[in-house]
């Protein structure tokens, strides 16, 4: 074969692969960061956060200027040949929020928080329906996405998630001994607020945990 | 036209000449780091490439200046495989593979038979020595093998150690012709240039 050919059927073929490892997750992702920025900062704007959801969706595109891509998102119709495909309840979640942001691409209402909630809620409901019953889908928004992924996340043995964002005390404990962390973002969770020996209940989430991601992950992530 | 890179100086001098817009930054890339430390990775010019490990493509980027053979690049993550396809559009002979590096039987497919001068891997992981093992199967005798290691992705332990256990298992499939550290530019890395051994 000549070598033009080899790479167009290159660029042809990992178009498609790429196209099938472009997961649902990255919704889940979206949701927390709006809800974990609002939580930061009094008033941000989204557009750093816009900008990363359409790169998933219009990947190859080359605008780069975050100003033009909030007008174009404004306009367009969501569906994308080449990134992720939404179903219509998806592109309903999305749109949603777009409608409730002001020229400079802040909030308009802050109650509209409320709602971002529950879309999260829903997200994970549908997504990672077994671990929705062991934690909150807030907690479990800000593991993925502080991890990278669920491709991570369900690789992972329960003693990791466990500790997951106390990685400086526990590198801490490793180099000059000091005492070992207990739990690290699960301890957010009302399960552990609520009960006298925290450490002991951390492990048991952490344990449930890992075993029902991986169903998740097997149910409606793999392929 | 000057093509034999052997000296880092004479390389700095050919990239200001056809510099048109990026410079090429030891501190980002292994492969410029090698040349500045005066190891024997230049190329002629008409070289075809194995890479392993491509990330974004700033490295693969610089390279495809260089020779006017197809560099095949290798990446596993979506996201960085993304901004690989939009290069290898922009330039002819870039061929962006998107596959685990582990599963040579695709690569074999992608490949389409070339004959292959130069294998660079670059994927810091635990089993890097079982995945150069692998891929140096697809690859012709002769061909060169440059393998960047990073040794705190293997172990925590004293990096020179590491490497002197990692040198024992290459010395088993390969022949070292040069290595070095890449102390200023990299911290705990080394490089090495390799040499199928032939069995009989």
């Amino acid at each position: 074969m000549e070598n033009k050919q080899i790479v167009k059927w290159n660029i042809e073929q990992s178009k498609k692969e790429i196209q099938k490892n472009l997961l649902k997750d990255n919704l889940i992702i979206f949701f927390t960061g709006i809800l974990e920025d609002s939580k930061v900062y009094r008033n941000p704007n989204f557009y750093g956060r816009l900008k990363e959801m359409y790169g998933l969706l219009f990947p190859y595109s080359d605008k780069e200027n975050t100003k033009e891509i909030f007008k174009e998102l404004k306009n367009s119709d969501l569906n994308s040949r080449e990134g992720l495909i939404l179903d219509s309840k998806e592109k309903d979640y999305l749109s949603r929020f777009l409608k409730s942001l002001d020229e400079n691409c802040r909030l308009k209402n802050k109650e509209k928080l409320k709602e971002f909630e529950r879309i999260l809620e829903d997200l994970v409901k549908k997504y990672l329906s077994h671990s929705h019953k062991d934690i909150e889908p807030y907690i479990i928004g800000k593991l993925i996405s502080s991890v990278g992924g669920i491709n991570n996340l369900y690789r992972m043995p329960s003693s990791t998630i466990q500790l997951i964002g106390a990685e400086k005390a526990m590198f801490r404990h490793i180099a000059k001994k000091r005492p070992c962390p207990k739990y690290g973002l699960i301890y957010y969770s009302d399960k552990i607020k609520q009960s006298k020996n925290k450490g002991k209940t951390a492990r048991q989430l952490a344990n449930k945990l890992a075993i029902s991601i991986r169903q998740d992950y097997f149910q409606n992530f793999a392929r | 036209m000057m093509r034999n890179l052997t000296t880092a100086a004479e390389g700095e001098i050919f990239i200001m000449k056809n510099r048109k817009n990026q410079e090429w930054n030891p501190y980002t890339s292994k492969w410029k780091a090698a040349l500045e430390k005066n190891l024997n990775v230049g190329l002629k010019g008409d070289e075809s490439i194995l890479y392993l490990g491509a990330s974004s493509g700033t490295t693969v980027g610089q390279i495809s200046k260089l020779t006017r053979g197809l560099i095949f690049a290798v990446e596993n993550s979506p996201q960085m495989a993304i901004r690989l396809v939009k290069l290898a559009e922009k330039k002819e002979n870039i061929v962006p593979i998107f596959s685990d590096a582990r599963n040579t039987e695709y690569l074999k497919k992608a490949i389409f038979g070339k004959k292959i001068n130069i294998l660079f891997q670059d994927i810091p992981s635990a089993d890097q020595i079982k995945i150069l093992g692998n891929a140096s199967g697809i690859v012709d005798k002769e061909c060169k093998i440059f393998l960047s290691l990073k040794t705190q992705s293997i172990s925590q332990k004293d990096y020179k150690e590491t490497a002197k256990e990692i040198e024992k298992r290459l010395v088993e499939n390969f022949e070292i012709i040069q290595k070095s550290d890449l102390y200023p530019f990299h911290k705990k890395h080394f490089f090495y240039v390799l040499r199928k051994i032939i069995k009989k």
